[in-house]
């Protein structure tokens, strides 16, 4: 990229990339153990994605109460900036490299940053519209969450005023109720799977409360229009997405293709960390969240996207032990590493191996994604064909980890194999 | 030149020349700002004449121009004999002269026709034959193994190859849109968002040519209007002339993707169409298409399903190494057709009326040359145009052009301007710096697309998941036109809806 030689160059302990629950999480945490990290965020604003929420969805699990996105996200910066975390905004890290350097512009100028250790906490985003191939016109008015979340909370703008959302997961259903309250006409939340991704309670809290139908195993045909949307063909549809119920036109001005989230793994692709695809091209980390490269760490959302917020948050209090760890005593090499492999009905497992530098593991989570979806779940970690630890859930879903935990034992060099039971939701 | 808000020129030349009244407004009025209108416009302000472009988008390249392969053919697969082979011919070679004024990118990738089965590999002899005859004489018959030397990714059942080796890559964005912006410093006027409805001749032989916002009158009318060509010429007076569409369906890969296609890969031709093909972009991503496909509806621009489908099969076909990278766009252009099958370019001299029209599948190559040729043929007609060798005013230089390193990675120019350390478009790395400069061009970006073909904010992987709010922002901050004043692609594509009703703003949560 830049060239090297005119570059400013400064040395830093431990550089966070992304200013999100995952990254202000490691930083607070780092802060305290006595390392002074710096966090760059290319917004304006920190906080990441919750910094554009006002709905009251996040901080149940750290904070003991659910409140807006904005008040979660600045208790976060707050928490981070008291233990002594160094934030700066409006900086875009361009490029990071294996060797844990990190060139990042501002409009203050384009600096090398060089770091003992590098945390990568980039976050997710949805996927568009014309990477899931929708066909049809290409009007004004098609949008993702993420984009209405921006526009309504930083510009007080609604997307349109008929809207119909494609997508029900929680996320999804969440943007329904908020655009129905600020004025919108929600025409049709359209899913393509038989059944509700969200929960229940979210479906009669966020649908049902504003009227709003909900369509299951509904498919967009089409997309109509020629300056604006001016309307969505939609169908009812079998398992292979072909219609089974004659096409139908729902009017509506805008069209939000909501959830199905992957990794903002760029950086991560560029600097060549190996990746899962399974995850949809997030980094491989251990139970600290280290790459595949030394000291260089990955989190939240980034490594499974899109978990809540106070997860995201967890996994970065997590790394920071393990960042901790790094610069006390770098590997020495010579440790054991065991692969943690998905087994039948899971799509994807993180972290994706364990690293035993010692005799024993502390407690290890680990975020199982199954498919299809189940119900009745029960998930078990087998080692040579041995049980290692097993978690009850009442549902699982594609889009959201359910988790399991490891107890402490001792290593063993076979792989581990997660493996999901229950009866499939259709 | 500079087009308002509203559509309205107001620095047109031509209201009056040295003081005396004009009895029309334009010495040659083109119909139609695609790559050949401002090819033409940029041709004829050579001369000291007052050249208009009328265009029903709001932009430059807004039809054909706007969703093609953007390849810089060499003309090696024309029909030998035809106007199209010897314009796309000489088009190739104006480029390479042209392109590094304007900024316009060429990659000099090459292309490696791919013979798949003992058939197809009989074929390519025709093709180097064909080529020859064209003028075309550096291609070069392929063994299998220098074929997937050349093309490491290309399908492993391949049996032979035809490389042409100077088939290029640039872009069909950045080319209109410099073509325009020359045309424009040295005096041509273009009037955008305004389709012509209707054409009469007044009894002295001058054309008003209606438009849904007002006439215009000239003296020659140029018709360069793409798939509407006939309609215009059969207002014009001049029947005869059919223009069908035939569409072309694409997928764009991300740049992971690159790295895996040194070259353009190309099927062994059909009669009705180059085929479906895999080619580098300048920016860095690849494009899969197009497909081909004789449509009733010029104004469907819509993908398909099957489309987009056959589009991926086919280029699959080529580079099966390509099946898991991720698609991040689609997108459909229409090939302007004539059952001629080959371009008409006429002279009308008694009528002064030019049409430029049936530009299929390589106007973008030939541009220059389809140009040249016009002037030539009104040279012929006696018309007093000056030479094709007379300079013209450079365009402004843009810090960017697809392939170019972004500023924001340039600490001399973030050093020298902070806003191109302002990166608001995350994927393809635009700062604001690049978004200003569009709007303050010589033709201005006025809209969202017009934005996306200039910078390419919000064209990357995310499609604008992260920069759309912030784009919008910065834009509506420079040109102060309020958030919902912004369009997508002019009047009737508002971007964003009304303001949130406070009452909901407080009661939720
Ligand atoms: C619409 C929506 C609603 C949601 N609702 C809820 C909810 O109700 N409850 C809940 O618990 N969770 C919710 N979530 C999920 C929650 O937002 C995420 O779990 C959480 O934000 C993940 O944190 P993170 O730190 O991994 O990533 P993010 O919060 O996405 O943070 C990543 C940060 O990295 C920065 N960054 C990325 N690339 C670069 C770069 N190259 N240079 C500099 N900075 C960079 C970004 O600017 C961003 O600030 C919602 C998500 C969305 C999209
Ligand atoms: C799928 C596809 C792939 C292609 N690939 C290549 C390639 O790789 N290389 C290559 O060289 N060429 C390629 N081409 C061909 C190339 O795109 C065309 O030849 C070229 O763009 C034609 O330019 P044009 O100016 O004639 O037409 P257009 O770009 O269509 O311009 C005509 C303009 O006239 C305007 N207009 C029409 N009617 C009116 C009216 N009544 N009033 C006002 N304005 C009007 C339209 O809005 C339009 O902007 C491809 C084409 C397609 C569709």
């Amino acid at each position: 990229m830049a060239e090297r030689s005119s570059i400013p160059e400064r040395q830093v302990d431990v550089l966070v990339v992304g200013a999100g629950p995952a990254g202000l999480g490691v930083a607070a945490r780092l802060a305290k153990l006595g390392v002074a990290p710096l966090v760059l965020d290319r917004e304006p604003v920190p906080g990441g994605l919750p910094a554009q929420c006002e709905h009251p969805g996040f901080g149940l699990w750290v904070f003991r109460r659910l409140m807006p996105g904005q008040e979660f996200a600045a208790r976060l910066v707050e928490r981070a900036v008291r233990a002594g975390v160094r934030l700066e905004t409006d900086v875009t890290v361009l490029e990071v490299t294996p060797d844990r350097t990190a060139l990042a512009v501002s409009p203050s100028g384009i600096v090398r940053y060089r770091a003992q250790a590098l945390v990568l906490a980039t976050g997710c985003r949805e996927r568009p519209r014309s990477t899931r191939l929708i066909p049809g016109a290409r009007p004004a008015g098609v949008f993702n969450t993420g984009v209405v979340q921006r526009l309504h909370t930083f510009l007080g703008l609604l997307p349109g005023r008929e809207v119909v959302v494609v997508g029900s997961d929680d996320i999804s259903l969440v943007a329904a109720r908020t655009l129905a309250q600020a004025g919108c006409r929600i025409a049709a939340v359209v899913e393509e799977r038989p059944y509700r991704q969200g929960y229940l309670v979210n479906e009669w809290w966020s649908l049902r409360s504003q009227r709003i139908p909900l369509r299951l195993g509904h498919r967009v045909l089409r997309i109509l229009g020629d300056g604006r949307v001016r309307g969505v063909e939609v169908a009812l549809c079998d398992a292979t997405g072909t219609p089974v119920a004659n096409p139908y036109e729902i009017p509506c001005d805008t069209v939000i293709f909501s959830g199905e989230f992957v990794p903002e793994a760029t950086l991560v692709a560029q600097a060549g960390i190996p990746a899962d695809p399974r995850t949809g091209g997030g980094p491989l980390v251990d139970q600290e969240f280290q790459t595949e490269l030394a000291g260089i760490f990955a989190c939240g959302n980034l490594v499974h996207a899109a978990d809540p917020a106070d997860y995201a948050l967890m996994d970065g209090e997590r790394a920071a032990l393990g960042v901790w760890r790094y610069l006390m005593s770098p590997p020495s090499g010579g440790e054991l590493v065991q692969p943690v492999l998905p087994g039948p009905q899971v799509q994807a497992v993180v972290p994706q191996r364990l690293r035993w530098a010692g005799e024993r593991l502390d407690p290890v989570r680990l975020a199982v994604r199954v498919e299809p979806a189940l119900r009745a779940v029960r998930l078990r970690a087998v080692v040579a064909g041995q049980p290692w630890g097993w978690s009850l859930a009442p549902a699982a879903k594609p889009h959201r980890s359910v988790y399991l935990w490891l107890r402490p034992a001792r290593p063993r060099d076979a792989p581990i194999v997660v493996e999901a039971r229950g009866w499939p939701i259709v | 030149m500079i087009v308002s808000a509203s559509g309205s020129c107001f620095t047109c030349r031509g209201d009056a020349v040295g003081g005396m009244p004009e009895a029309y407004d334009y010495d040659y009025l083109i119909v139609g700002a695609g790559v050949i209108g401002c090819a033409i416009a940029r041709e004829l302000v050579r001369s000291p004449v007052r050249v208009g472009v009328v265009e029903q988008g709001w932009d430059v390249a807004e039809g054909a121009s706007k969703a093609n392969s953007s390849i810089l053919h060499t003309g090696f697969d024309a029909k030998p004999g035809t106007r199209e082979a010897r314009l796309v011919a000489e088009g190739w070679w104006l480029w390479q002269r042209e392109a590094p004024q304007l900024g316009v990118p060429i990659l000099r990738t090459g292309a490696v026709m791919l013979a798949l089965d003992d058939e197809q590999a009989q074929e390519l002899e025709r093709w180097r034959r064909n080529a020859t005859e064209n003028g075309v004489t550096d291609v070069e018959l392929l063994t299998r193994d220098r074929v997937l030397a050349l093309a490491p990714a290309a399908n492993p059942a391949v049996v032979s190859g035809l490389l042409v080796p100077r088939e290029s890559v640039t872009c069909t964005f950045t080319a209109t849109v410099a073509l325009a912006e020359q045309a424009a410093v040295n005096g041509a006027a273009f009037h955008f968002g305004r389709r012509v409805t209707g054409i009469e001749r007044s009894p002295d032989g001058f054309y008003r040519v209606l438009t849904d916002r007002g006439p215009f009158t000239a003296r020659w009318l140029i018709d360069a209007a793409g798939l509407w060509a006939d309609e215009i010429a059969r207002w014009a007076g001049a029947d005869g002339l059919v223009i069908t569409p035939r569409k072309g369906e694409f997928l764009v890969l991300d740049k992971s993707a690159r790295a895996k296609v040194p070259r353009i890969h190309l099927p062994v031709p059909t009669p009705i169409s180059k085929g479906i093909l895999v080619a580098p972009t300048a920016n860095g991503n690849v494009l899969l298409g197009p497909t081909a496909e004789d449509i009733d509806d010029k104004r469907d621009l819509s993908v398909t399903a099957s489309g987009l489908q056959r589009a991926r099969e086919g280029a699959l076909r080529l580079a099966p190494a390509l099946a898991d990278e991720p698609v991040i766009a689609t997108y459909a252009g229409l090939r302007p057709a004539s059952p001629v099958g080959d371009y008409v370019i006429e002279i009308h001299a008694h009528d002064r009326l030019v049409l430029a029209a049936g530009i299929r599948s390589t106007g973008l190559s030939s541009a220059l040359a389809v140009a040249r040729e016009v002037v030539r043929g009104l040279l012929e007609a006696g018309e007093p145009l000056a030479s094709s060798e007379s300079p013209l005013r450079p365009r402004p230089r843009r810090s960017w052009a697809p392939g170019q390193p972004r500023p924001c990675t340039r600490p001399e120019l973030v050093a020298a301007d902070p806003s191109y350390g302002r990166v608001l478009c995350l994927c393809e790395l635009v700062s604001e710096g690049e978004i200003r400069e569009a709007l303050r061009a010589p033709i201005p970006a006025t809209t969202l697309d017009a934005i996306k073909k200039r910078t390419w904010a919000t064209a990357g992987r995310c499609q604008g998941f992260y920069c759309t709010a912030a784009v919008l922002q910065f834009v509506s901050r420079e040109l102060r036109v309020p958030l919902s004043g912004l369009t997508k692609s002019g009047p009737g594509s508002p971007v964003v809806g009304p303001p949130v009703e406070s009452r909901g703003r407080r009661s939720h949560g």
